[in-house]
């Protein structure tokens, strides 16, 4: 199937004072039509930079090279006018913290209503008439009336159902949700997980799902891409990422898990050691210091993202 | 039988709060007739989502916030009745470790510092080679290299800080540490490490956990017992096994439900059937049982009494209708 969203040796790097950083190092990554796609990693993996990137979206200090095609338009490079009204338009997001996207001084109607009227030039009452509507969509109650009220006037959750709706408006082919379920309560986080499986359901938006949390990914994803130090180091449709993982830190992550359908007579697998520094160039593989598989061609060679299975790993110890 | 550990008896935290037009003053009760024993050697989960009361309770047993009613007992011995000195003797039994790490470490102190205070403030008489002698083994007990020991904390990654929390806990070989959400900001890999580590500490010392977190995942891995908290009361307490295998309170059995398993067969195989609602705020909790607004087997009588904590044997539930819950 094509890809609506494709990555090309994207890379992104960071000045500091420390030095450079380099957050994404040539990441090549198709999101395809209709498909959920989770992008898991711990932090500093990239996950995050790797979409900001795409978006435009990264700090002053940030800089990205390589491509990102959405339907065949790059992205890399784009007027930042042009890119706005991409964000706005082809492509939504939503993030952790919906104050981030919400404004505290604009009642809700006015925040789903403006661009609409703006860029699509919606009459007011259309406009209305389409929020309301988006907003029962996400099963937000008495919506019309609550359509009056500001962002603080609403639980977290609920929060959370208004930036759904504010990122749906538009009919977006891409819709990019970073972490959007870490900040709340896990029985409000269940409630938010069902919207998301409903509404990709019923309206089949491509997206890609940026969290920590393989729970998550194991209930809502079609794919997933595995990320370690700013390289995709797996990926694989979900069952057999789970079922069968073939990278080490794949392997490794999963079995560092506690599960809430398991008791704890044995103690987890922890990874040892912790991520490399991205502020020094890393030779071989980034995973190696810490893979109980490495040997020494690990730590001299980089490894590419190879077939393996129903997906692709980058391991030298994989059979080729 | 000899007396728990550490028994606490319908403790009781309201924070009073001015305000409203006349300046009445409210209260916000954030611990609401919780009763509780933890043995020796045994770790309590508590768990609960926001607005529970759960790290309200770990400071209120640690005596750092006053307890506006109840009773603390240590090894029989009611708290209460300690003047301030007998108390400070008692603390350096009763150590705490916190969610942020490196925020809760001193950043112009150096590891070893930062790791010899409680010695400082508990054994001033200490000759500096046997303290310094201490804090270098406690440092290896916590898998840190002793070498560290002149190292600031901005230069640890938050897994080494929070073992760094661990051996300034550690250094006076504790019977309780008080663990408010331990390794809620670690990921995953490092989160394993630090599970891994308090489970051995208690394993060799023999140290008691009141443990508490939200992820329901790592306090049924380090749990022997788990009491649920809602809005500031206890609904569920119980062996963990037991608790999860069958638990009872609906509550308890929505929180369970709500977690997702890393297992995409387990996941579509189920049925997604989210609890309702939101916590209420506890500045104005429901009438009678404090869960009845989102309770799917609440009757008319559950907005009206207050559920009794039920006893039977080693569990405890607040809900007269567990049983005509499915499950």
């Amino acid at each position: 199937m094509s890809a609506i969203l494709a990555i090309r040796g994207l890379t992104t790097r960071f000045a500091t004072p420390d030095g450079e950083v380099a957050a994404v190092s040539d990441v090549d990554l198709d999101l395809r039509a209709g498909e959920t796609l989770g992008v898991v990693g711990e932090s500093g993996s990239g996950k995050s930079q790797l979409f900001l990137s795409v978006l435009g979206l990264l700090a002053r200090n940030g800089r990205a090279t390589g491509s990102a095609r959405l339907d065949g338009q790059e992205l890399i490079g784009l007027a930042p006018e042009s890119l706005r009204r991409v964000r706005g338009g082809r492509i939504a997001m939503i993030f952790q913290d919906p104050m981030t996207s919400l404004n505290p001084f604009l009642t809700v109607g006015r925040q789903l209503t403006e661009g609409p009227m703006l860029h699509r030039g919606l009459d007011e009452r259309t406009a209305r008439a389409r929020a309301i509507a988006m907003l029962e969509r996400v099963r937000i109650p008495d919506a019309a009336r609550r359509l009056n009220q500001y962002p603080h006037e609403f639980s977290g959750g609920m929060r959370q159902r208004i930036m759904i709706a504010m990122a749906l408006l538009p009919e977006p082919d891409v819709l990019i949700a970073d972490e959007p379920t870490t900040a709340l309560d896990v029985t409000v986080q269940a409630q938010i997980l069902d919207l998301l499986r409903e509404l990709r359901a019923s309206m089949g938006i491509a997206t890609v799902l940026i969290t920590h949390d393989l729970g998550v990914v194991a209930g809502l994803c079609d794919r997933v891409t595995v990320m370690y130090a700013g390289r995709v180091v797996e990926e694989a449709p979900v069952e057999p990422l789970f079922g069968a993982p073939a990278h080490p830190y794949t392997r490794a992550l999963l079995g560092a898990l506690p599960r809430v359908d398991a008791d704890g007579a044995h103690d987890l697998v922890a990874i040892p050691g912790q991520p490399p520094n991205l502020q020094r160039v890393i030779e071989g593989c980034a995973f190696a210091p810490r893979c109980a598989q490495a040997d020494a061609r690990c730590t001299a060679t980089r490894p590419g993202l190879r077939a393996h299975g129903a997906g692709r790993a980058a391991c030298l110890r994989l059979p080729s | 039988m000899s007396a728990p550990l550490l028994a606490v008896e319908g403790l009781r935290v309201g924070f009073p709060l001015s305000g409203g037009l006349l300046g009445r003053v409210r209260t916000l009760v954030a611990v609401d007739d919780v009763s509780f024993e933890l043995a020796a050697g045994e770790t309590l989960g508590v768990v609960g989502e926001s607005g529970c009361g759960k790290s309200t309770l770990g400071r209120a047993v640690l005596r750092l916030i006053p307890a506006s009613a109840g009773r603390i007992a240590w090894l029989g011995q009611d708290l209460g009745t300690l003047d301030e000195s007998a108390m400070r003797a008692r603390r350096r039994d009763m150590q705490v470790i916190f969610q942020d790490p490196l925020a809760a470490l001193d950043p112009r102190m150096t590891v070893g510092d930062i790791v010899a205070e409680p010695l400082r403030a508990f054994q001033p008489d200490q000759p500096k080679a046997e303290r310094r002698a201490l804090v270098e083994d406690t440092l290896r007990l916590v898998g840190l290299a002793p070498e560290m020991i002149n190292r600031y904390p901005h230069e640890f990654s938050g897994g080494q800080c929070q073992r760094i929390g661990i051996a300034r806990a550690m250094v006076l070989r504790p019977k309780l540490i008080v663990c408010d959400e331990p390794v809620s900001a670690l990921d995953a890999s490092i989160q394993a490490q630090i599970v891994n580590l308090l489970r051995r500490l208690q394993r060799e010392f023999g140290i008691a956990l009141l443990f508490i977190s939200h992820n329901l995942s790592v306090v049924r891995h380090i749990s022997h017992r788990v009491m649920v908290l809602y809005l500031g009361r206890v609904v569920e307490l119980a062996p963990t096994a037991a608790l999860f295998a069958r638990p009872r309170h609906p509550y308890t059995r929505a929180l369970i439900v709500a977690v997702p398993v890393p297992d995409p067969v387990v996941e579509r195989a189920r049925a997604h059937v989210p609890l309702g609602g939101e916590v209420p705020s506890p500045l104005r909790p429901p009438s009678g049982c404090a869960f009845h607004t989102r309770c799917a087997i609440a009757r008319p009588a559950c907005a009206r009494d207050r559920p009794a904590l039920e006893t039977d044997g080693a569990r405890r539930v607040a809900c007269p209708h567990w049983r005509d819950g499915a499950g």
